[in-house]
């Protein structure tokens, strides 16, 4: 069995050092199963955030190697290293080891309205057809772990920034047939710190764990946020 | 945030080449084109100082290091103007999924036009000298 050296950033955002880890690895040991062993065997004050264990919760995102990614669906002997740093998600407030504080990526996320909205209240399905549904289906895989705000070098420097994760939840129901809400949205997200602050630098999607396009959602979004403003500049009556 | 932080755009470290790295050239050329910019219109400004002393400035910046310069600057210049291209393109939603390929195609497109020029200045050059 190979040894592999993980290097975590352990400590809070006042006292903090990077400590060293020695953990036996085989073929299909995660980077979560490596920090369960650690916090099992080694080292039992090793904080970090888990929950299904098979990239569905979206709760494990770090970064591993600079380069954010779930722990719980990165192998070890993908990365091909033998030592593995470990660092709590760029662009978030830390708290300690490897966990941060999401409470502004879900304000955020909420703040583009990420629902269906209805002017009228049906009885019965909406129905849809498959190709309304290919529209937007890649964007309802997002797990909401937060991997590519990490990854995109505005967020990362610009707190006020939506961010690629609220910007694509936004396209995703704006694309959506059964929704009569896309105004509203627009009017959020067509603003200096919404989608005209993303510079496609695409990083968000080189990271996306669930192989989504937000930098492509957040491109579509502009397109529909620029015809937005036009009208609202000419007067062409916006309805929300 | 803190202003280091606010540079936080400029860190190499695990960005891809056709994603982040491009990002970060694409806005330092712009910081080089600017600067460009005003250097050249301070170039200008020395008409100023009358015709003879704008030819004796013409003179010097002629010169072959200058004239070096220039061609890593026509590299700043195509690079940022293929890159700019790929993103007007890209930003309209076109190809999103196939960063890699615009970036290659247009980056292919650049060199061959800053080789272009670059042979059209040096051939100048050289037989003006």
């Amino acid at each position: 069995m190979d040894k592999v050296i993980f290097r975590i950033k352990k400590g809070t955002p006042e006292k903090w050092e990077y400590k060293e880890y020695e953990v036996p690895v085989e073929n299909g040991t995660t980077i979560l199963d490596a920090l369960y062993y650690i916090r099992d065997n080694i080292d039992r004050t090793l904080s970090f955030r888990a929950s299904c264990r098979m990239e569905v919760c979206g709760s494990c995102a770090i970064m591993v190697n600079n380069f954010p990614r779930t722990a719980c669906s990165t192998q070890i002997k993908t990365i091909g290293k033998k030592v593995i740093t470990l660092e709590p998600l760029a662009g978030y407030k830390w708290i300690r080891d490897l966990v941060v504080d999401f409470d502004e990526f879900f304000k955020k996320h909420e703040s583009v309205k990420p629902y269906l909205v209805r002017k009228d209240n049906p009885e019965g399905q909406l129905l849809q057809s498959p190709e309304q549904l290919a529209k937007y289906k890649q964007f309802t895989l997002c797990i909401k772990c937060g991997a590519c705000l990490a990854a995109c070098p505005v967020a990362v420097s610009d707190p006020f920034y939506l961010g690629p994760a609220a910007l694509a939840a936004a396209y995703r129901f704006n694309a959506d047939s059964r929704d009569q809400g896309k105004n509203l949205r627009l009017a959020v997200v067509s603003d200096a710190e919404g989608c005209w602050r993303c510079h496609f630098s695409s990083e968000c999607s080189e990271a996306c764990p669930k192989d989504i396009d937000p930098a492509g959602a957040i491109q579509k979004l502009k397109v529909q946020a620029a015809g937005y403003e036009l009208k609202r500049f000419f007067h062409l009556g916006v309805k929300d | 945030m803190s202003f280091k932080d606010s540079l936080n755009w400029i860190n190499i470290k695990g960005r891809h080449l056709q994603s982040g790295i491009a990002f970060i050239l694409h806005r330092l050329t712009g910081l080089v084109i600017l600067l460009y910019l005003y250097m050249h219109l301070g170039a200008l400004s020395q008409l100023l100082n009358g015709g003879i002393a704008y030819k004796n400035f013409l003179s010097t910046v002629e010169s072959p290091p200058f004239v070096a310069l220039d061609i890593l600057l026509f590299l700043v210049i195509f690079y940022h103007g293929a890159n700019g291209i790929r993103l007007v393109v890209q930003e309209f939603g076109i190809g999103t999924r196939r960063r890699k390929l615009f970036f290659w195609i247009m980056m292919v497109l650049g060199l061959i036009g800053w080789l272009l020029l670059t042979y059209i200045v040096a051939s100048s050059f050289i037989g003006g000298a």
